[in-house]
């Protein structure tokens, strides 16, 4: 090896490591950046709006479906339970409220899928008002799963709500 | 860890997502392969910055598939129900055997490939072996679309429905990306500076990173029979 070459290699590796060392430098301040960016460009989310204030009276028939695939996970038959557990303690002598769990392969069960529109794991609340469904995923309960205390106490707000027609 | 309580008290959908993303990865089924992607991000004891840069990368292949999941739903406007129910399945069907077959394969270069004396197979092996990063982003890309039945609800009825009225929601995925890549990328670079240290101080960096390699084959087979026996078991 020449000695020109061998200068010429020490060049590019003096090169490459300052390369890297700018890389390890802006890389993270991008990612802040952009982070900022985000949270400024995006801003808050719209504030829900407040619950219809005319609504007719307390529900007729509220009912409380719980949907799953075959193939299940611990979580999720965790939800079935305290979904069980919050309806048959509380609820135990509400004449209008039912509860379903629904095996979403089953093909007898096609019909009520297709109307709630299921496709796995999840909770709905369907407040029956006026003979008209009023369905609504309880989505706000997903995250809950892992406090049980939190989910249950979630969840019966939720039915009393639906109960009294507030949804 | 309550991460769901501080949620509740956000109302940055940015940081909801980054949240929701982190407590994806803590669920017990997405653990399961996030455990395979630890295991193959800090398999390296040698250089310190590939599980940092490789790490990084599977956050990236997340953010590539959750993205394309995203705009498929929110611009081109596919139903969410046949979304979900597809990939709940690919989640099930294909990932079990396929980790299955790379953990062999990456196995058959350490082992298998002495006893047989090459072949093809082996070749296969050091080629999946050698991709090293880019493996790290097709882990990741893969892993994303792998839903369990708990991934699948965050995803598709908290955070799509999230990004659904959002402005610029298309973003909120990629988001949701980093917080589910996270604890691979804190945890690989710290699992790998450790073991590095160790073997260091052991002085046989070598022979603990050949012991690595075939742990993580074990590890992809594990998980990938976990995957297999959970789809059968039904």
């Amino acid at each position: 090896m020449t000695k020109a070459t061998k200068t010429k290699r020490n060049k590019n590796k003096a090169t490459k490591s300052k390369v890297t060392k700018i890389l390890w430098i802006v890389c993270p301040i991008v990612l802040v950046c952009l982070a900022v960016w985000l949270i400024v460009a995006y801003g808050t989310s719209p504030a829900t709006p407040p619950p219809s204030g005319n609504s007719s009276g307390p529900a007729e028939r509220v009912e409380v479906v719980y949907f799953h695939r075959t193939q299940r996970c611990p979580t999720c038959i965790h939800a079935e339970e305290l979904t069980r557990y919050t309806v048959e303690n509380y609820f135990k002598d509400e004449l209008k409220l039912t509860f379903q769990v629904i095996n979403i392969d089953d093909k007898e069960n096609a019909a009520i899928v297709e109307k709630y529109g299921a496709y796995g794991s999840q909770l709905f609340i369907n407040t029956v008002r006026d003979g008209a469904d009023h369905i609504e995923e309880a989505t706000d309960l997903y995250v809950l799963i892992h406090n049980d205390q939190a989910f249950v106490t979630a969840l019966k707000n939720k039915i009393e709500k639906s109960l009294k027609g507030e949804t | 860890m309550d991460l769901s309580g501080i949620m509740g008290n956000f109302n940055i959908p940015v940081l909801s997502a980054l949240l929701l993303g982190l407590i994806t990865a803590i669920s017990p089924c997405p653990l399961a392969t996030n455990i395979a992607a630890l295991a193959y991000v800090s398999r390296r004891a040698t250089e310190r910055r590939y599980a940092v840069i490789t790490g990084a990368l599977y956050t990236l292949g997340r953010m590539f598939s959750y993205s394309i999941i995203g705009v498929l739903i929110i611009v081109a406007g596919l139903e969410i129900p046949g979304v979900a129910t597809f990939l709940q399945d690919f989640g099930e069907q294909v990932l079990g055997p396929l980790l299955i077959v790379v953990g062999v394969i990456m196995l058959s270069i350490n082992k298998i490939s002495l006893s047989l004396g090459g072949g093809k197979l082996s070749s296969i092996g050091a080629k999946v072996a050698n991709w090293g990063m880019i493996g790290g982003f097709l882990l990741g890309a893969l892993f994303a679309l792998a839903f369990c039945p708990y991934s699948a609800v965050l995803f598709f009825g908290v955070l799509i429905p999230l990004a659904l009225k959002s402005a610029g929601g298309v973003t909120l995925p990629a988001v949701y990306a980093i917080g589910t890549g996270l604890p691979v990328l804190v945890f690989g670079t710290l699992l790998s500076l450790g073991v590095a240290r160790v073997s260091t101080w052991l002085d046989a960096v070598t022979r603990v990173e050949k012991i690595i390699r075939v742990a993580v084959s074990i590890i992809f087979i594990g998980v990938g029979i976990y995957l297999v026996v959970r789809w059968i078991q039904t």
